[in-house]
């Protein structure tokens, strides 16, 4: 049963976070400073921030861009990363050794720091943020293909596919690719948490999405001053995020259970 | 004395029978070989004489070490008992040993739980053991930088440090090369009688069984049966003419990149094969006989001489014309399960090689398929299962069927037969025999095992560190035997 929270919990985090692409119970745009800091009660169920905006359709809002944000910077990270590593297994020499290299150098700096560099010079938007967290994703599926790809290539039923006459890539596409999923669904459930993370941090930065679509981590950057006079404003985003991390961890862990029992990695 | 004594023992895991009333003695001094294919309960008898059963298991009988039921002794004096009054020898001395300790204090370590011995005293004892077990080296050795028959040696040392009246050893040479499985077989037999231990040599080598062993013992199904289970060892095949050349290696030279220089795994090697025959390859680990499946696949090309199928070349080979020459050899491989990808059926497995013949309709594709499988002794039906979903010999015969699906003339066998218990390996051998003569096919086969090779092979090619040592029929090159690697290689077999 335990195995189930941590999908459901996450299926209901994206149902919101498109149900408020379409559907908030207030407009988050819309500023009413004379209501604002109001406490949970009945038109605000968790009252309102320091512009008078409702902070649940705000939460709600709030999925939309950290999941959005990780998912499209997974995605880049697997368009980019599968291919470069199934290439650098396939081909031994100095095709395999420059993807191998330019995949540690990217390593070497810290990932942070660099993402916040590439937004600066695009400019602030969830886009880039996505793209930025996305090109760090690439080095991070190149290894984790490219050493899975090579343990697969040693195997026997390699040599019987190259005696049916099968080129390296058809090899790469046929029988390497189906065999290295389950790493790669294992590492890129780590990546989308790590992204909702990283998008958290980005936005808090004033570097993701920009007002006034709402983001958890500018709520929590807008209202750390404000920690003392009404505490939830800070601790419910910040408890969506981790909440959402949690959910894709879990999930991770279930998947991960379901594809290599065995293992308990 | 009885070293080892087993009334009516059966052992149940939930509804399965492991072992079903099994009664067994091994006297001091006495050489017990326990035989039988895999899944016969070889295992758990093993481990129910040392007590060493998963909790799930249901015991019944009575098992006896020295007179002493150790079913009715307390955990501390089993704990006694294991590696102190019971030596035991496993399977992979890779894993039995630590390797983060050296040779000397992981055989000291034996001898300071079982025995009274001070420091001095034990680091004596550990140089003793180490030349008694025949190992000139510094016991400070680690055992990464042995080879397998050295490790197997420290292991038989550390099982025999605290002067067991009783070892076992759980298949001690199924994982060595056949130089090795020679030298450790008469290592253990000069031990046994030395110290008058009884041994219990479970094992599913039937020549190592039959060579040391004063007694051999079939288990099948968790019963004991009799001998005449076993399969005999069959006569050495008739010598025949050979047809059509079809595979020459002619002067030919393999070496690869080192850190200094180049190093050479196959020196000026040459042989043929002719349509319908049989070129058995043997020579220890590191002989070069995986390099010539390679180089006969065509999956790599020699630096020098010539490799040719039927008079034409592999190398420059492209294109259609390589296309051509694929179609004609096929391969079987060691391990049934590295050989298929484990996320395909069984017929995308066998129809893997109609690749070559480009574009096929579905249909004919099936009917090739069944086909190859009805040569194999496979039902149609098992086409669309998993790999994974059957057993040991019949994985072999889905390779083979991959093998033959392209009605090929040479089929290269690398160590094919060497994962199967005996029992398979005979019906494999059968099968192989019948598929030869029915279709005249040419095999290339690489063979740990000399009862085999002298079972199915016409000419004999013998591998030294890369070097041909000799080359020619099967009768001419095994009387041989004044040469001692070709004596070492061939008393590994009887």
């Amino acid at each position: 049963m335990t195995r189930w929270i941590g999908p459901i919990l996450l299926a209901l985090i994206a149902a919101v976070a498109l149900l408020s692409i379409v559907w908030t119970p207030w407009n988050v745009a819309a500023i009413d400073v004379a209501r604002r800091f109001q406490p949970g009660s009945f038109p605000h169920p968790l009252g309102t921030d320091q512009l008078g905006r409702d902070l649940l359709s705000m939460l709600m809002a709030g999925a939309g861009p950290s999941l959005g944000v990780a998912s499209l910077a997974l995605a880049i990270g697997l368009a980019g990363g599968v291919p470069l590593g199934l290439i650098a297994a396939a081909r031994s020499g100095w095709a395999d050794e420059a993807i191998a290299r330019a995949a540690d150098i990217l390593f070497a700096f810290p990932a942070l720091v660099l993402a916040m560099l590439v937004v600066a010079v695009l400019g602030p938007a969830a886009s880039h943020a996505a793209l930025a967290i996305g090109l760090f994703n690439i080095p991070v599926f190149v290894r984790v293909t490219r050493a899975a790809a090579r343990s697969i290539w040693t195997r026997d039923f390699i040599l019987a596919a190259r005696l049916a006459g099968k080129g390296r890539w058809l090899i790469s596409l046929q029988h390497i690719l189906p065999n290295v999923t389950g790493p790669l669904i294992t590492q890129a459930t780590l990546q989308l948490s790590l992204g909702v993370l990283a998008e958290a941090a980005l936005s808090f930065l004033g570097l993701g999405a920009q007002p006034p679509a709402a983001s958890w981590g500018r709520m929590v950057a807008d209202a750390q001053t404000l920690i003392g006079v009404a505490p939830r404003l800070v601790l419910l985003p910040g408890l969506a995020i981790v909440l959402t991390v949690f959910a894709i961890n879990l999930a991770g862990e279930a998947l991960r259970e379901r594809l290599a029992p065995e293992t308990g990695l | 004395m009885i070293a080892l004594e087993i009334e009516h023992l059966s052992v149940r895991y939930g509804r399965t029978v492991a072992l079903d009333d099994v009664c067994l003695r091994v006297a001091s001094g006495e050489i017990v070989a326990l035989v039988g294919p895999s899944g016969s309960g070889k295992s758990t008898l093993a481990a129910a004489a040392m007590d060493l059963l998963p909790v799930q298991a249901i015991e019944q009988g009575v098992v006896r070490i020295e007179g002493t039921d150790i079913r009715t002794l307390p955990e501390a004096r089993l704990e006694a008992l294991r590696g102190g009054r019971v030596g035991i020898v496993f399977q992979e001395p890779a894993t039995a040993l630590n390797p983060a300790l050296p040779i000397g204090r992981q055989i000291g370590e034996v001898l300071e739980l079982h025995t009274a011995l001070g420091r001095d005293e034990i680091a004596t004892e550990v140089a003793r053991l180490l030349a008694r077990v025949g190992l000139d080296l510094s016991p400070q050795r680690y055992p990464h930088s042995l080879s397998g028959g050295q490790r197997q040696r420290v292991a038989i040392a550390m099982a025999i440090a605290a002067e067991p009246p009783l070892l076992l050893a759980d298949e001690p040479t199924a994982s060595l090369d056949p130089v090795a499985q020679a030298e450790i077989g008469a290592l253990l037999l000069s031990l046994v009688r030395e110290r008058d231990m009884g041994l219990l040599l479970v094992t599913h080598d039937l020549a190592l069984a039959r060579r040391i062993a004063d007694r051999v013992v079939a288990l099948d199904h968790g019963r004991l049966g009799d001998q005449a289970l076993l399969p005999v060892p069959a006569a050495p095949r008739a010598p025949r003419e050979g047809g059509e050349t079809l595979l020459v290696l002619d002067g030919v030279t393999r070496t690869y990149p080192e850190r200094h220089g180049r190093v050479a795994a196959l020196t000026d090697v040459s042989a043929s094969l002719a349509r319908g025959e049989t070129l058995a390859v043997i020579g220890e680990s590191g002989s070069g006989k995986s390099t010539l499946v390679r180089l006969a696949l065509g999956l790599d090309q020699p630096d020098g001489g010539r490799i040719a199928i039927d008079g034409q070349e592999w190398k420059g080979a492209r294109g259609r014309d390589l296309r051509a020459m694929r179609r004609r050899v096929q391969a079987v491989f060691q391990d049934p399960a590295a050989s298929f990808d484990p996320r395909q059926t069984v017929a995308d497995i066998v129809a893997e090689p109609l690749h070559l013949l480009g574009r096929l309709p579905a249909a004919e594709r099936i009917a090739m398929v069944v086909e190859a499988l009805a040569h194999v002794g496979l039902d149609a039906d098992a086409a669309v299962r998993l790999p994974q979903a059957f057993s040991g010999g019949q994985r072999q015969r889905i390779a083979i069927a991959r093998a033959l699906i392209l009605k090929p003339d040479l089929i290269v066998f690398d160590e094919a037969l060497s994962a199967l218990d005996p029992i398979l390996r005979e019906e494999i051998t059968r099968l192989l025999l019948r598929l030869q003569a029915d279709h005249d096919l040419g095999y290339l086969f690489i063979a740990h095992d000399m009862d085999l090779v002298r079972r199915l092979a016409d000419r004999v090619l013998v591998l030294r560190q890369g070097h041909m040592v000799a080359v020619g029929p099967i009768a001419t090159v095994f009387d041989r035997a004044d040469d001692p690697y070709l004596a070492a290689l061939l008393a590994s077999a009887d």
